[in-house]
């Protein structure tokens, strides 16, 4: 009697059976298809954010290195003897006055002695450090925890602050023996140190003031003159003659770029789409059906810089496949008439016996042609996810490699296609995909800087999709593939 | 609606996992015990009251047995669930899908004590319902 109720519950609702809404299933598989894009749109944000993080922390954390600087800059004070040059070296002490404010400001009062910031102040140090009776540089080993690289390549901006006249190009950093190189296109990152060894001073006899933009500085600090000590100089004088060292003197400007850049960029291209389908004549038959018209793709970018090689990208990439549908399909007539036929029979008995009938014979015939034809067009929105790489540099030339994925957002296919059972029928009646269809990127391009700020681009790029823009119902995958022309520009915040 | 969202939630759990049914024992019992987990996590968003209490005060009262079996299954399920949710999810687990009081107090994170003063106290209240309904007490 206890288990009365458990036994009576148990029996009625062990057969009980409710009837869900109709559109139950549908609804199931919608949001499992909603939960699986989400997953792998936060994958690929994931992905993304992770690679980001890895890059800036293994950029931000690289080992401050223990700086060995060399004195190698004498200011007006150490020197013994004094050349024509002092008398112009009022813009390079200015120069020399900033660097060492801003080193003071940067390691405190002790400071780290300047290193050469450009190749004339090594230059001069080198011929000044050679001449006797001068205090001659000493060589301090500072350690400090401020990542020296990014500290010089503050006092680079302050030195053009001082000097507006300043060039990149024609300055040079010098981290002990090792030559930090400027990436021009990309503002002041350094990049790793070459061991180089210092160059030598080149002579120049008889500069005039004609070789250099700025000729007011020319004119004060162009040349900086020694005497010649020794019977045989480097240097082409004469013993006891004037030593012309020229300075090459900087022109432009430097200009200061922060990690981000803008790109845009668009172009024309060859795309189409390969068919997956075991059904050889309909692969046939829509190959013989659809062919390529020029097609589109649009690209707005933001760039962030890792490092002056990697970079990251993301942004929104618009595409147009344009296709044209052609299907000339051959109209059959039927037509019915009778035929009077004689057949000879030969009986044992009775011997030939002719016997005249009456066939009734159908002809076929193609008359005309019906002729569809349409412009197809497959829209679609996609969020490109790209690591780009600077594989050369030369001056203001880079060669460029990226890589990456499209996350699609929206598609849009408008047309006519010829379906699985050799119908014409329209895209829209297709069941395809809208988002989630993603695919994979390559591009090789040539970036060429019209002003550190601004390069212009030319950047060729293959996309492959992934996934099949049509779901299982179709009953065949679609897959497009494109290969697009881009031409754009990239602006350096 | 509810028990349709329950079910949805159940099948998409169910197609998400179906590689990790590994074939050892019934395929329904699987299904059956992603659908029940399913809603009993639905219903932790709502207030379940457990009152932990001893058997002592709980009675066994009778019915009508006989009445209530001449009852339309959708009548007993209307009844039901105007049982309190505590007392609903636990009679539902040990009377129609049969689990244990010991399986009922780890699914529910209550304990089999629990578990048994609640089934009782469903009990109970399920009879004055059915009081309510014409179906007197023996």
């Amino acid at each position: 009697m206890k288990n009365e109720i458990e036994n009576i519950f148990k029996q009625k609702f062990y057969s009980f059976e409710a009837t869900p809404s109709a559109g139950l299933f549908d609804t199931i598989v919608a949001k499992r298809a909603k939960k699986k894009r989400a997953i792998r749109l936060w994958g690929a944000a994931a992905l993304l954010i992770t690679v980001s993080t890895v890059g800036i922390w293994s950029y931000s954390t690289k080992t401050p290195e223990q700086l060995t600087v060399g004195t190698t800059i004498d200011t007006q004070q150490n020197r013994n003897t004094p050349t024509r040059a002092d008398k112009s070296q009022g813009n390079i002490n200015g120069i020399q006055e900033t660097l060492a404010k801003t080193n003071q400001q940067n390691y405190g009062e002790e400071g780290i002695k300047e290193e050469v910031a450009t190749t004339k102040d090594k230059r001069l140090a080198k011929l000044e450090a050679k001449t006797p009776g001068r205090q001659k540089p000493t060589n301090q080993k500072i350690r400090t925890n401020v990542n020296p690289k990014n500290a010089w390549a503050d006092l680079f901006v302050k030195i053009d602050r001082a000097n507006p006249n300043m060039d990149l190009d024609k300055g040079a950093l010098y981290l002990g023996n090792k030559k930090q190189t400027i990436d021009k296109s990309t503002g002041l990152h350094i990049l790793k140190g070459s061991k180089t060894s210092i160059p030598k001073t080149p002579i120049l006899a008889n500069t005039t003031e004609d070789q250099y933009s700025n000729p007011t500085l020319t004119k004060t600090i162009s040349t900086h003159t020694k005497k010649a000590t020794e019977e045989k100089s480097e240097i082409t004088a004469e013993k006891g003659e004037d030593i012309k060292v020229s300075v090459p003197l900087p022109t432009g400007r430097l200009v200061a770029l922060n990690k981000w850049r803008l790109q845009t960029s668009g172009g024309i291209g060859y795309a189409s789409r390969a068919i997956s389908e075991t059904n050889k004549d309909y692969i046939n038959l829509r190959n013989s059906t659809e062919s390529v018209v020029v097609s589109y793709q649009f690209e707005a970018n933001t760039i962030y810089q890792c490092s002056p090689k990697w970079n990251i990208q993301t942004g929104l990439q618009y595409t147009i496949r344009n296709e044209l549908f052609e299907y000339s399909k051959p109209l059959y007539v039927t037509e019915e008439r009778e035929v009077q036929r004689t057949q000879i029979i030969v009986h044992p008995i009775l011997g030939e016996i002719e016997r005249s009938y009456v066939e009734t014979v159908t002809d076929t015939t193609s008359q005309e042609v019906e002729y569809t034809s349409s412009q197809n067009k497959f829209e679609r929105v996609s969020i490109p996810i790209v690591m780009e790489r600077k594989l050369y540099v030369r001056q203001n030339l880079s060669l460029v490699a990226k890589v990456g994925i499209n996350a699609g957002v929206y598609s849009k296919r408008v047309g006519l296609l010829l379906a699985i059972n050799n119908e014409t029928q329209e895209y829209t009646r297709l069941p395809t995909r809208k988002s989630g269809i993603n695919s994979a990127m390559i591009g090789l391009g040539v970036l060429y800087s019209i002003t550190p700020r601004v390069s212009l681009l030319a950047y060729p790029q293959a996309n492959l999709q992934l996934n099949s823009s049509t779901t299982s119902n179709a009953g065949f995958n679609q897959n497009d593939w494109g290969l697009y022309s881009h031409f754009g520009l990239r602006i350096g915040l | 609606m509810e028990a349709e969202d329950v079910l949805q939630d159940a099948f998409i759990k169910i197609f998400d996992k179906i590689k990790t049914y590994r074939g050892e024992g019934s395929f329904e019992g699987w299904i059956r015990k992603i659908v029940v987990f399913t809603a009993l996590k639905s219903n932790d968003k709502r207030v379940r009251k457990f009152e932990p209490g001893s058997l002592e005060n709980v009675q066994e009262q009778g019915f009508d047995a006989k009445a209530i079996s001449m009852l339309e299954t959708a009548n007993l399920l209307s009844i039901l669930q105007e049982l309190p949710e505590g007392y609903r999810a636990v009679f539902n687990l040990y009377a129609i899908e049969g689990y244990s009081h010991k399986e009922i107090g780890k699914m529910l994170d209550i304990s089999d004590v629990t578990s048994r003063t609640q089934y009782s106290r469903a009990k109970q209240y399920l009879i004055k319902l059915l009081a309510k309904y014409g179906i007197q007490r023996v």
